[in-house]
């Protein structure tokens, strides 16, 4: 049967198909030329396809493109071979071309068949196109974000604040920002590369960084990584600089890199260093510092804020500031906010303030703007000033200006007193003079002319002459009387003795003892009016001497008239007053005669004495005598009918209190206050002195000299203090409040208790002669001259305390060394150089002890004791007797019992001899009564 | 020669009586007044040749009764001389101010006064 596949091209078995039927031209080449068609459009086809097939290598599925090539190239060969078989009817080679396109297209659809599933799994090319784009897309995008990305951080690194700076593992510099560059000083060119720590660690940190990171890189530890540090770093320029500092380590491809973030904070150290200071100033102010913001909220508040607000920093800051500002006023202080935060700075405004308490008070307050950097008004400081205490100052100030007005003034008016003093003081002489004169004048004159008569032998005018110059040698002793009873009460010498008296029998005697002077003017004395009267206790001698001379005063300056005496008990406050009232219907006395009738010569006019007699100074004593008896007096009088004297004494005169104290204090207190007074009255010294700073220093300065110093205030706690303490000085300032030194100073003189203590007067009134005049002990005038002061109240020490001593030795160098030592124990030494020296010394001065050396030339101390004993004033002085001398027993004899120790004296030894002295002394303490009882006799 | 006649003006009874009975052994005639008004009147009627006159006495003064006898042309030639127990100085200016030609103070020192009245009436 493959005997045709030799006769393939064997044509000759078949016609053409032209000639097989009835072919008509047309519709033969219409098979004909369809048939061309088709294959030459299936020869391009495996063409295209082999084409495509050789130039794409992704093509998935590349032997179905060939299968298919293929299959269509033989389809194409089948169709031009129907072509050609209407010329040539080569039907054999048609068949097996047939044969092989139906293989080739079986083998095709197998392909497919296998192929299918998969290709069911491809993509429609469609989708594969748009997720293609869709990649491509994002692709670009990507890129465009990450560019982004990159250019921004850029931007963040070139713009940061802080230089940021990347290290690699070696310490190099990679990355190194702008910043880094101002900060540091090099540009990134120059820093790039170069070791960090060459650049940016100050050389003695270096290593230790280098170290650090050395570690990190061996051990992973770095304390000081990751964390905000303060260093200091160091700028091309050399300088230190402090810095903040971050390094974060990270990992980039196995390579550690570290990034540091560095700020330069020297401004902010130095903005806080200025800012403690500021603060400290502020809080240091002695004015309220507060500091606002632009709406008035307060934000700082200093510590005197604190003091004058009475808020706390922490409870005030921010509150408004309108919480210290009342109400009424905080419209005014916004209107002066305003004004501020535009510019302006209000100064010195005084306003008033509330605190926290709800009180007021006035303050000056000044408000400025604050700045910032910029210049920009950010807030406002106040800083208020109290006014308060300006205040209390001005109005201590005026009110220490009124009181100095006021002392002075008083100052005029006593020195007007002390001049009226003085005048008073001459006129007085004046008048004693005159008064003296008087009679003086007869009483020469007639003995000058009895003289003459005597020559002439004419003798029978004497008797009269020699009784006219008697008379007026009374009168002037009644004169001189009265002048010494005046002068005495005026040094506060007259003394009080105080007694019981019946007042009915008193006056009555007293009255009959006027009686002949009233006669004498044809008067009439009458006592009347005599109520029950109570025993009087006054001193009998002066109220005996004020009735008198009220009494003769009036029978002076009555004629045939009355006098009247009525004596009544009043009541005047608690005590009973006995009443004297002596009534005259004499000539009587006009106003201003009244006004000085007990002034001394001050008879109603100068010439009356002459009249009336009299020495013009009786009523002057009554007017004394009445006050000592602590009473008074008054006078009513109308001119030509007559006088009426009243005096008014108490029943009972108050003793002076300090008797009264010891009289009735219980015993054990008596003798404390008595060793107290007694312990300190040598050393005490009374300061008394409004001034805080006198007491200071006086204490100070004068317990340096061993003085005990005490001081008072003011003149009522002085002269408190006075009477407690008794103290052996008086230092008194004369300006003082409420009672002035004077006030204080008379005080003192009229108690008769501390009227001997010395007043040293301290004060910055320079008026000396008042204070002598006024007598005062001394007078200083402030600034204080202190060893000045010292020295005075030392010999008020001395006169105080001192014992005499009376030292009879013929040897100077041991006279001398015992006054010395006796001396600076507060003795009062006088030295005689032998016995008869020794008795002069004892006539002008009595001793209250002797130490009496035995060998002596003229008198000797033998003698001088024989003498000592025979008077009767000396006898009881203690006498210690120092010799060298071995005395023998007659001599002991004639010395034993007379005198209280003999010491021996021996040269080399006179410490001793001074000890033994002391230690008589300490055994035998002088009987100080007795001694006085001798004193008193002796004057 | 004429007899000097004096006026002596005194309040006090015992200076007058002795001053009176020395001038008159003394030769000179006495007058004597005890106030300043008499003392006036009397150098008036009597025109003495020279005033002794006290100065403290009641009523009219001794420097008073000067003051009148001084401005009075029948009395002013008369010379007066103060006595007076007012012994300070400005008590003498007070004196001669008042018109008194000479001034002797108490006790009186007798010769002295002698001499002062030969100098004013010489």
């Amino acid at each position: 049967m493959f005997d045709f596949l030799f006769r393939l091209f064997d044509t000759s078995d078949f016609p053409a198909r032209w000639y097989c039927g009835n072919w008509t031209a047309g519709h033969g080449y219409l098979h004909i030329g369809s048939d061309l068609a088709t294959w030459a459009a299936y020869m391009a086809l495996p063409c295209v396809l082999a084409y495509f097939a050789l130039k794409r290598d992704d093509i998935v599925y590349p032997k179905i493109l060939w299968l298919f090539a293929v299959f269509i190239f033989a389809c194409g060969t089948v169709h031009l071979i129907e072509a050609s078989i209407f010329w040539w009817p080569a039907y054999r080679v048609s068949g097996v071309v047939k044969l092989v396109t139906a293989a080739a297209s079986w083998l095709t659809v197998l392909a497919l068949v296998r192929i299918v599933p998969q290709a069911m799994e491809l993509p429609q090319f469609s989708m594969v196109m748009t997720q293609l784009q869709e990649e491509s897309i994002a692709r670009k995008k990507a890129q465009h974000n990450l560019e982004e990305r990159d250019r921004r951080t850029q931007i963040i690194l070139e713009s940061a604040i802080d230089a940021v700076i990347l290290m690699s593992d070696k310490g190099h510099v990679t990355q190194w920002n702008p910043q880094a560059e101002t900060i540091m000083g090099w540009t990134a060119e120059e820093a790039i590369g170069q070791e960090l720590a060459e650049l940016f660690i100050p050389p003695k940190y270096r290593d230790q960084h280098r170290s650090g990171l050395q570690r990190f890189l061996e051990t992973g530890e770095g304390p000081i990584l990751n964390q905000r540090l303060e260093l200091t770093a160091l700028r091309r320029s050399g300088q230190e600089f402090p810095v903040e500092l971050t390094i974060i380590p990270f990992q980039l491809s196995d390579q550690w890199e570290f990034c540091a973030f560095v700020r330069d904070i020297s401004e902010l150290k130095e903005a806080e260093r200025i800012q403690g200071t500021l603060s400290a100033l502020a809080e240091s102010s002695a004015d309220a510092i507060i500091g606002e913001d632009l709406e008035g909220t307060i934000i700082s508040w200093n510590r005197e804020a604190e003091n004058l607000f009475g808020y706390e920093s922490s409870e005030i800051v921010g509150e408004s500031i309108m919480k210290i500002v009342p109400e009424e006023l905080q419209e005014e202080l916004t209107a002066a906010l305003s004004r501020v935060t535009t510019g302006d700075s209000i100064r010195d405004w005084e306003t008033m303030r509330k605190r926290k308490d709800g009180t007021q008070i006035l303050v000056s307050v000044t408000i400025s703007p604050i700045y910032n950097r910029n210049g920009d008004i950010i807030g406002v400081s106040s800083i208020d000033r109290d006014l308060t205490e300006r205040q209390k100052y001005i109005e201590t100030l005026r009110q220490q200006t009124a009181e100095l007005e006021n002392t002075n003034e008083q100052l005029l008016k006593m020195k007007d007193r002390a001049e009226t003093a003085n005048q008073t003081k001459s006129q007085f002489l004046a008048n004693m003079s005159h008064e003296l004169r008087t009679p003086l004048n007869a009483i020469i004159g007639y003995s000058e002319m009895m003289l003459e008569d005597i020559d002439r032998g004419e003798q029978e005018s004497l008797p009269d002459d020699l009784e006219k110059i008697r008379k007026a040698g009374r009168h002037l002793l009644e004169l001189i009387n009265d002048v010494l009873d005046l002068s005495k009460i005026e040094a506060g010498k007259m003394e009080l003795f105080v007694e019981e008296i019946n007042p009915e029998s008193f006056v009555t005697e007293i009255v009959e003892t006027v009686a002949p002077l009233a006669k004498a003017n044809t008067n009439q004395v009458m006592l009347s009016d005599l109520g029950p009267l109570p025993n009087m206790v006054t001193d009998r001698t002066k109220l005996r001497q004020i009735l008198f001379n009220v009494l003769s005063n009036a029978s002076k300056f009555t004629e045939n008239g009355r006098i009247d005496l009525s004596v009544k008990t009043v009541q005047m406050s608690a005590e009973p007053w006995i009443e004297f009232t002596i009534q005259d219907t004499g000539i009587g006395m006009t106003e201003e005669q009244l006004d000085s009738v007990f002034d001394a010569f001050s008879q109603a006019e100068q010439s009356t004495s002459r009249k009336y007699g009299g020495t013009g100074l009786g009523l002057a004593i009554v007017g004394q005598f009445s006050q000592m008896l602590g009473g008074n007096y008054e006078v009513t009088s109308q001119l030509g009918e007559g006088t009426t004297f009243t005096i008014r004494l108490p029943q009972r005169l108050e003793v002076p209190v300090f008797r009264k104290d010891q009289d009735e204090a219980p015993l054990a207190e008596t003798s404390a206050s008595a060793e107290t007074s007694e312990s300190e009255d040598r050393e005490t010294v009374l300061v008394i002195d409004d001034d805080p700073r006198v007491h200071d220093m006086l204490t100070r300065f004068l317990s340096r000299d061993g003085l005990k110093v005490v001081t008072a205030s003011n003149g009522v706690d002085g002269l408190e203090k006075a009477r407690k303490l008794r103290p052996m000085a008086i230092t008194l300032d004369l300006l003082m409040p409420s009672m002035d030194g004077w006030a204080v100073f008379r005080e003192l003189k009229d108690d008769p208790e501390l009227c001997e203590i010395p007043v040293v007067i301290l004060s910055i009134v320079d008026d000396q002669e008042m204070g002598f005049a006024l007598g005062v002990s001394n007078y200083l005038t402030k600034p204080i001259e202190m060893p000045r002061l010292a020295s005075l109240l030392k010999q008020y020490r001395s006169h105080e305390s001192a014992c005499s001593l009376l030292v009879v030795d013929d040897d100077a160098d041991t006279r001398m060394r015992i006054a010395e030592a006796m001396a600076e124990e507060g003795w009062s030494v006088v030295e005689a150089g032998d016995g008869q020296q020794g008795l002069d010394q004892l006539n002008s001065q009595r001793p209250d002890l002797i130490v009496l050396d035995l060998l002596m030339p003229g008198v000797d101390g033998f003698e001088f004791m024989s003498e000592l004993r025979k008077n009767e004033k000396w006898q009881s002085i203690p006498v210690v007797v120092v010799t060298a001398k071995d005395l023998t027993q007659e001599e002991r004899e004639r010395l034993s019992g007379r005198v209280e120790s003999i010491i021996q004296k021996n040269a080399s030894r006179g410490d001793e001899l001074l000890e033994q002295i002391r230690k008589y002394l300490r055994q035998r303490p002088l009987e100080e009564s007795d001694d006085e009882n001798d004193q008193t006799s002796a004057g | 020669m004429k007899t000097i006649r004096l006026l002596l003006v005194e309040d006090n009874e015992m200076n007058r009586d002795m001053l009176s009975r020395r001038l008159a052994s003394e030769g000179f005639e006495l007058v004597s007044a005890e106030t300043g008004q008499q003392a006036i009147d009397m150098a008036q009627s009597e025109q003495p040749d020279l005033i002794l006159m006290d100065m403290g006495m009641p009523v009219m003064d001794g420097w008073e009764a000067t003051r009148i006898l001084k401005s009075s042309a029948e009395t002013k030639h008369i010379p007066i001389i103060a006595l007076t127990a007012h012994a300070f100085t400005q008590d003498e200016e007070r004196s001669r101010q008042a018109g008194c030609d000479d001034f002797l103070t108490k006790p009186i020192d007798f010769p002295r006064l002698l001499k002062a009245i030969e100098q004013l009436l010489n």
